[in-house]
């Protein structure tokens, strides 16, 4: 009986120590953790770029085992990809996040809300970049966050703070591509919503300007063209006097010139000496006359964006 | 005791696999898998620069390589225009390989070192190549003498070889028309054309209508300056202003006909070695 009892706790020990064995391998406190650390080493040591690649290597290994600090690791790639002006990679590792946040608790916490924020931020930046080097033309990128911004401002699940930001940058994001119409369309969806987004001077404000900038019309720059007949004339008409002046005076001399000897019948003169000129800088004239006619009317248009913005910017920041 | 024993065994097995089930597959993080795992991740999301350092790390610590971390990695180079780092896998790495992906992988060094136009690695290439690979089916054993003389810039020696070869012609077409329709316009022909004759240099290296129009703007200046000279007297400004610029654009013309047979050469031969890239790409 003994030798039975024996045998059995016998049995019972190993059985319990193989179990613990195999625990110690799937549950250790964080498998990668000396990754992790290696790239926080890194980067407190401003070695970033060395870091984001253990950073990422870290991410990586996620599938294998979860680990504790995927979060702070996203978070980390975000700020960098920001700093580095890659929007577009920081704005991949934002919306990672905040699934994984979005996985973890399932309630607006006060870092998911901050979170929200933040992508709202990085797409803004992401259009401010996009409408600054790439034109007007959208692509695949640009539709998707379009897109986010349009389901975070409409959803009636999201905290009124997040859709109000959504807003806005929405808003900004219409002005800076100059639809004043959208523009508009947006805003009145905003002030229907959300009543007390703004108050009522800014309101004012926003819908004057926005209602002015739709009936700017635009200076012709043929129009420059025909004036500039008269050397300086459609310079004035685009409201650079600096260049009238010039524009004149230069083609003024050269026309007296050539009138000179031409009257004097001096045509080995005119033909060799002054005509090539003359033509050159009449030409040049008519042509700087349509670009300070384009450079008019995107000054103007830049002013009233920037107004726009400006107060938008303002409110949301408070 | 036999008995005890035996029951032992049992219960650790039995427990064993009863734990199996709690195991999770945990690999190392720098194992070689999961490197290059890691980097067919970073691959794949578009951070080529990081991808191509973690495939290099994969390649030197395993000897049992993956072929497609290998041509992943010769893609990252390709797209990021790193001959040297073909030729560094070249070098390094081939000999890791099978004889199908080695041969794939030297062609390409090849090609990456005739287009750096480094003769003297070029020769160790070749060296190296004539020994060791056996499985070349004779385009190679034509391939490697002709880039040789085109790299020593002997066009009528490689046209030779091509001529005489009697495998696979229809990779050297191409190739061998240029070589056979290369003449190099001389410069000094050029600047006497020229000078006899304003404008012919040009001609001579091709570029007919930029002949003509120099021939026009001299004979303009230098007629306008002698009626100017006969019209206002030779003691004028007029003449000697105009004759000026006739010389000006004269000395500018003997200048250009000399660049023109020099931009005219390197066309020829550029287009030449554009081609022998497309025979060792169409081997590839």
């Amino acid at each position: 009986m003994i030798r039975f009892i024996k045998t059995f706790i016998i049995i019972i020990f190993i059985f319990t120590m193989t179990l613990c064995f195999t625990e110690t391998i799937s549950n250790d406190d964080d498998f990668y953790k000396e990754v992790y650390l290696y790239a926080k080493t890194l980067s407190d040591n401003n070695l970033n770029k060395e870091a984001s690649l253990e950073y990422k290597r870290y991410i990586f290994l996620q599938q294998y085992l979860e680990g504790t600090y995927e979060v702070e690791s996203l978070k980390w790639l975000v700020n960098f990809y920001e700093n580095e002006k890659d929007f577009r990679t920081a704005l991949d590792y934002e919306q990672r996040l905040l699934k994984k946040l979005d996985v973890l608790e399932n309630e607006f916490t006060a870092e998911y809300v901050y979170e929200l924020k933040k992508e709202i931020f990085i797409i803004q930046q992401l259009f401010s970049d996009y409408l600054l080097n790439s034109g007007f033309e959208k692509d695949e990128y640009i539709n998707m966050s379009l897109i986010r911004l349009n389901t975070l401002a409409y959803s009636e699940e999201m905290p009124e703070e997040i859709r109000v930001q959504a807003f806005c940058s929405l808003i900004i994001y219409e002005v800076q591509n100059g639809d004043w119409h959208n523009a508009d369309i947006v805003l009145n969806n905003l002030f229907v919503l959300f009543p007390n987004s703004f108050i009522d001077e800014e309101k004012n404000s926003i819908e004057r300007i926005i209602s002015d900038a739709e009936k700017f019309t635009l200076k012709k720059p043929m129009t420059a063209a025909y004036f500039s007949i008269i050397p300086g004339v459609g310079q004035i008409y685009a409201t650079d006097y600096k260049d009238a002046l010039n524009a004149f005076i230069l083609n003024g001399s050269i026309f007296t010139l050539s009138f000179y000897s031409l009257w004097n019948l001096n045509f080995t003169d005119f033909f060799v000496f002054e005509m090539n000129p003359l033509y050159r800088f009449y030409r040049g004239n008519m042509y700087n006359a349509q670009r300070d006619v384009y450079k008019y009317n995107n000054r103007a248009v830049t002013e009233y964006k920037k107004k726009i913005i400006e107060i938008i910017s303002q409110c949301k920041d408070n | 005791m036999k008995k005890n024993c035996l029951l032992l065994i049992l219960v650790f097995v039995v427990s064993l696999a009863f734990a199996k089930e709690n195991i999770v597959f945990t690999p190392k993080a720098f194992e070689a898998d999961t490197v290059k795992a890691f980097a067919d991740d970073l691959f794949l999301n578009g951070f080529l620069e990081e991808a191509a350092g973690e495939y290099r790390r994969y390649l030197f610590c395993s000897d049992d390589i993956d072929v497609s971390a290998v041509f992943a990695l010769v893609d990252i180079y390709n797209i990021k225009k790193n001959s040297e780092g073909i030729i560094w896998l070249g070098e390094n790495i081939s000999y890791k390989l099978d004889k199908k992906s080695e041969y794939r992988l030297r062609l390409l060094q090849g090609k990456a070192l005739f287009k750096k136009e480094n003769l003297e690695k070029y020769k160790l290439y070749e060296e190296e190549v004539k020994d060791k690979i056996t499985f070349n089916e004779n385009v190679l054993s034509v391939l490697l003498p002709v880039s040789d003389f085109i790299l020593q810039e002997n066009i009528a020696s490689a046209s030779d070889i091509l001529k005489t070869n009697s495998i696979k012609k229809e990779n050297f077409t191409t190739l061998e028309t240029l070589c056979s329709g290369y003449k190099k316009k001389s410069s000094v022909v050029a600047v006497l054309l020229s000078a006899v004759v304003p404008g012919a240099g040009r001609w001579y290296t091709g570029s007919l209508w930029g002949g003509v129009s120099s021939l026009f703007s001299i004979a303009a200046l230098a007629s306008t300056s002698i009626y100017t000279g006969n019209y206002y007297g030779w003691d004028n400004w007029r003449p000697w202003t105009l004759a000026g610029m006739a010389v000006f654009s004269y000395t500018v013309e003997l200048y250009g006909a000399g660049k023109s047979a020099t931009r005219y050469n390197n066309a020829k031969y550029n287009e030449i070695v554009t081609e022998v890239g497309n025979v060792y790409d169409s081997l590839y």
